[in-house]
């Protein structure tokens, strides 16, 4: 079952390269597939511990086995994947070059499930590299003008990255002899040992969600990647900073991840309020945009510094509730860039919504959801995190609805100079076209998830709930 | 009867996507007929709810909304006394309004727009009356900013308008970032967000008083933005640039009144933490900028919204010295007054096209029905009895007496006295004298723009006649404390307002550009005028602290530390290579001769360590 979920999209990518025009529903099918796995899962989850284990014996004495199993953090991502992977196709559906778009979306839809089901830390790793090749060439072909230099930065950059990570893996097999999640738990290594290998796996994963002072990668690879590829950044790859922070350190080593609350909470915090001033200062559409999903981020940080039920499944939410929203943001500025040609706000002028309703309503609702306005499911994320943050860490928790209010300062300031006001010169002269349905369904879509999420947020914190306790009680004991 | 409530709430909300929906492709005045009967069914219910409430019941329901971890988080409604008052007042006024902007919003393009959004509001404004929890409040509270943002700002196409409702949400919003962290620290601490078990700290005194203090100070600030009041007013008065009957609605007969229903809603706790000072400082102070600020504006609208502030910190007055019904009361009677003024101030605008008092002139004799409309919600708004404007502001100046402290009673007797002088300044400028121009091109209004006016003035002598079962509601055991001289002393002091109103602006016989040419007086009129430049303070902070500075320092940083860093390792890496490559000559000789030396020095650094 879950093997199927990681094979049949990789499998399926060579069909979409060579068969050009079936490529989009080649596309289509496997992420759809993946979807239904997701819900299969999801409603057949037993409630406790990793289940639908497979095990493929390779390098069994070097315990180099595919070993693959859920839970409930695992399922809830890959169905998030799937999701994405959906809406992301019908994104793309008119891309130029679509064979190879399609094959490298096949392959990432692939890795990306395999990182979450993963259950061996090399083999998590190698889906873990594997996810980024695909981006590399997306941004590197399908991007803006400036794109090499993206690629190659972001590329670099999480690859750097993804060495400390190693380290870590490899501290830990010369000490352990495993790869195994479940052995590794059982395995008692010194704490000390302990902090080293959390410490060199922490930088790995922060760069990739990513936080000060390594976040700089995100604002240009997300201004020169696609929109479509900026919601797959946005809302899946840096899903897995966070995941690996939480599965491969937190549930992992318990002991010593209360070694490093405070340095969490810190750079949580410095990111919240640094990456919510920097959006304030910015003029461009999508690096607002980004700087926007930094300052989500950090609040996810803050929440898993809290090492508790409450703080890891507000953790869990907000970084659902991030992917629906933030990948809005960006199709949204996107299209806005598509429409006016330019990206910088001041140079659009104001006066976009009368001309383009549905792009600029959208703009207004995902704003509203970004700043974590009740009725979507920023704001449960939101609520959720700083309570667990109050719980842990007392009154600098207090601090964090303000953040709320600079995200409503410039995105609110950013329609107002950009969607209302007079028509400037460039938004007169612009021939309004509107958007072809297939590409409106997507944009719907989020919409419809993160109010349903919103109004309605047992759907996924009944799910979660149980995860969220069980390490709660490990980490608080 | 408790789903009733919840459908009162909920049909707005969720009905509002539909009236836009069913105009959008159809006829776009469906929209008004939507509107209209799902207000109306909002304004029956709530009529059904307050007569129950009024006959011993108090409606409650409540459960669980979602469990994150393993922390429960409520939602429900509670309908007692104090809720059902602003909750019927609320639906009731919400659905004369919808009614009354069929008139005025006739020649408007898309009309669909304006009534889902009214519809949405309306739905909001009930929820928080009725919601039983602090998140519940706070969730409601925010739709309602919300909705006022999109409403003020409903003209978006124009600048000012755009300008204003940016203004109103991000000042709000700011305000709503201290009422939110005040309701996260009064949840852990009282483990609970349920209001009637918050008031009831207040008996078993279950959390230290200084927590308590701190969190109402803390959701008090949200009041501050939602109702206000010093300092965080500018956005009210730049509001007027949405539609009138928006102004009416939100600006002065319900949302605005939010923040006053906050602190009333949760009265014992407030009593409880000891800081009912503040409220009553800010209230008299807020009062006191505003009475003045509306005796030199020349807008009719802006002339309202200084009243409404005075108003509302009046009813903060009220609270603050320690009298719920008085506040409360004061909510219920200027709601329907300052509805009833809006509205007429709504005619008088839509069918003159003029927004400048001053440009108007002998309305009187073309609209002599909102003349007279306009004069009842005057009267009222001055204290003449037995209009209920009399009743509630005697009892505010009253408590604000006994509250003994003479600063803030100067405040509060100077607003009391002051008030009918610009409601009469604005009366006799407008329809007394010769038509001018502009009123001899005018008419007057629609039926339908009248009878929600009529009822309205109905209401506001109904609210005055009646008002001791309304106080009882709020407050089983107050009644209005009666205190002849004191009331004498007051209605002596307006009579001297009145008579220096009558004498400038009826009678024409000072001239008040003539005064303005005394330097004191302009450099006086100018404070007042700018409300004691607060708007001009609070600007600059945001453009040359919070965005010049600190978005500056983080952009700065962004560039020049986080980023330089990364570059800084590339660039040695670059530069490492470069120093590097020299030695990669494709030589394998050279290549062992390196192995091979690198293995002995770290032998021997082996050796050396160990």
């Amino acid at each position: 079952m879950l093997l199927s979920a990681i094979l049949i999209p990789v499998l399926l990518a060579p069909f979409a390269y060579f068969f050009d025009r079936w490529a989009r529903y080649i596309s289509l099918a496997a992420a759809i597939f993946v979807t239904f796995v997701g819900a299969y899962l999801w409603f057949n989850y037993p409630g406790q511990g990793f289940a639908f284990q497979e095990f493929y014996p390779i390098l069994p004495q070097w315990d180099f086995n595919l070993h693959l199993g859920v839970d409930a953090l695992s399922i809830a991502l890959i169905t998030l994947t799937g999701i994405i992977a959906i809406l992301v196709t019908l994104s793309s559906w008119n891309v130029e070059r679509a064979g190879a778009y399609f094959f490298l979306i096949l392959v990432f839809l692939g890795a990306m499930v395999g990182v979450f089901a993963s259950l061996n830390y090399l083999w998590f790793f190698i889906f873990w590299e594997f996810t980024l090749v695909p981006m590399f060439f997306h941004i590197g072909i399908w991007g803006a003008e400036n794109r090499i230099y993206a690629a190659v930065k972001f590329f670099l950059y999480t690859h750097l990255a993804s060495i400390f990570i190693f380290l870590a893996i490899l501290i830990i097999f010369v000490n352990t002899g495993h790869f195994d999640f479940l052995a590794i738990k059982q395995a008692n290594l010194p704490i000390d040992l302990q902090k080293i290998i959390w410490a060199l796996a922490f930088v790995g994963y922060i760069v990739k969600m990513p936080v000060v002072p390594f976040h700089t990668w995100l604002p240009d690879a997300h201004v020169q990647a696609p929109s479509p590829i900026s919601v797959i950044l946005a809302g899946l790859l840096l899903k897995m900073g966070a995941y690996g922070l939480l599965r491969w350190n937190i549930e992992l080593f318990p002991e010593a991840s209360k070694h490093f609350i405070y340095l969490m909470l810190a750079i949580g915090l410095l990111t919240v309020f640094h990456a919510a001033f920097k959006a304030l200062y910015e003029d461009h559409v999508k690096r607002m945009v980004a700087y926007s999903s930094i300052n989500h981020m950090g609040l996810v940080l803050v929440a898993l510094a809290t090492l508790s039920a409450v703080g890891i499944s507000a953790a869990i939410y907000e970084m659902v509730a991030h992917a629906l929203i933030i990948s809005l943001m960006f199709m949204i500025a996107g299209y806005i860039h598509h429409i006016t040609g330019t990206w910088y706000i001041s140079q659009i002028g104001g006066g976009l919504l009368r001309k383009f309703p549905f792009i600029g309503t959208l703009y207004m609702l995902g704003a509203l959801g970004a700043l974590g306005f009740p009725g979507t499911a920023g704001f449960i994320g939101e609520v959720t995190a700083i309570y667990a943050a109050f719980d842990k860490f007392g009154w600098i928790a207090l601090a964090l609805p303000f953040s709320a209010v600079l995200t409503a300062g410039f995105f609110f300031w950013a329609i107002r100079r950009m969607l209302h006001g007079e028509p400037s010169e460039l938004v007169k002269n612009l021939h309004s076209h509107p958007l072809p349905v297939v590409e409106r369904i997507p944009l719907m879509a989020y919409v419809v998830l993160f109010v349903l999420l919103g109004i309605v947020p047992s759907i996924l914190f009944g799910f979660i709930n149980s995860y969220a306790n069980t390490l709660g009680k490990v980490l608080g004991g | 009867m408790e789903s009733l409530i919840y459908l009162s709430v909920l049909l707005p909300i969720f009905g509002a996507p539909l009236v836009w929906a069913i105009s959008h492709y159809t006829n776009k005045w469906y929209s008004w007929y939507l509107s209209l009967a799902i207000t109306g069914l909002s304004a029956l219910i709530a009529l059904a709810t307050v007569i129950g409430v009024a006959s011993g019941h108090i409606y409650q329901h409540s459960f669980t909304w979602f469990e994150f971890g393993n922390v429960k988080v409520p939602f429900g409604i509670y309908v007692d006394g104090v809720s059902a008052v602003v909750y019927s007042m609320a639906a009731l006024l919400g659905f004369l309004i919808v009614m009354y902007s069929r008139g005025y919003m006739e020649h408007d393009e898309s009309p669909h727009r304006f009534f889902m959004k009214v519809t949405f509001f309306i739905g909001s404004m009930l929820g928080l009356t009725v919601s039983d929890n602090l998140l519940g409040m706070f969730i409601f509270w925010e739709f309602m900013g919300l909705a006022s943002y999109l409403l003020i700002s409903y003209w978006y196409y124009r600048e000012a308008p755009a300008a204003a409702g940016l203004k109103a949400f991000l000042m709000t919003k700011f305000a709503d970032g201290f009422f939110l962290a005040g309701i996260i620290l009064l949840w852990w601490y009282a483990g609970t967000l349920n209001v009637p078990e918050i008031n009831h700290l207040a008996e078993t005194a279950a959390i230290p008083v200084i927590i308590a203090a701190i969190s109402a100070l803390l959701m008090f600030g949200g009041a501050i933005g939602k109702s206000a009041q010093f300092p965080l007013f500018p956005w009210l008065l730049d509001a007027m640039e949405g539609p009138t009957p928006v102004s009416a609605l939100i600006h002065a007969a319900t949302m605005v009144n939010a923040g006053v229903f906050l602190v009333g809603r949760l009265f014992d706790f407030y009593a409880y933490s000891k800081v009912l000072y503040v409220i009553l400082a800010i209230g008299a102070l807020s009062a006191f900028i505003a009475v003045l600020g509306a005796m030199v504006h020349r807008e009719i609208k802006k002339i309202i919204a200084f009243s409404t502030m005075e108003n509302l910190g009046l009813m903060f007055v009220g609270l603050g010295a320690g009298s719920l019904a008085a506040g409360l009361f004061h909510l219920v009677s200027h709601a329907t007054f300052k509805a009833l003024m809006f509205l007429s101030a709504g005619n008088v605008i839509h069918f003159t096209h003029e927004k400048d008092a001053f440009k108007l002139r002998g309305l009187m004799k073309v609209m002599p029905y909102t003349a007279i409309l306009f004069l009842i919600a005057v009267l009222s708004l001055s204290g003449i009895p037995p209009l209920s404007g009399f009743f509630s502001k005697e009892w505010i100046v009253h408590e604000a007496k006994e509250a003994g402290d003479p600063i803030a009673f100067a405040f509060v007797l100077t607003a009391a006295v002051l008030t009918i002088y610009y409601g009469f300044r604005l009366w006799f400028q407008i329809f007394t004298g010769e038509p001018n121009e502009k009123a001899k091109h005018a008419r007057e209004a629609y039926p339908i723009m009248l009878i929600p006016l009529f009822v309205l003035a109905t209401l506001t002598f109904l609210v005055g006649i009646f008002h001791q079962p309304i106080i009882h509601l709020i407050e089983e055991h107050a009644h209005i404390p009666h205190d002849w001289a004191f009331t004498a002393l007051i209605f002596s002091l307006m009579a001297i307002a009145f008579g220096l109103a009558w004498l400038i602006y009826y009678k024409r016989a000072i001239n008040t550009e003539e005064l303005l040419k005394d330097p004191i007086m302009a450099v006086l009129n100018k404070t007042f005028y700018n409300a004691f430049f607060v708007d001009h303070i609070l600007r600059w902070l945001s453009k040359n602290f919070v965005v010049e500075f600190l978005a500056w320092l983080a952009h700065w940083i962004d560039r020049n530390v986080y980023d330089y860093i990364v570059n800084g390792v590339a660039k040695t890496a670059l530069w490492t290579w470069e120093k590097v490559r020299v030695i990669q000559t494709g030589n394998l000789i050279h290549y062992l001769t390196i192995f091979v030396s690198g293995a002995v020095i770290l032998y021997y650094l082996y050796l050396v360590i160990l």
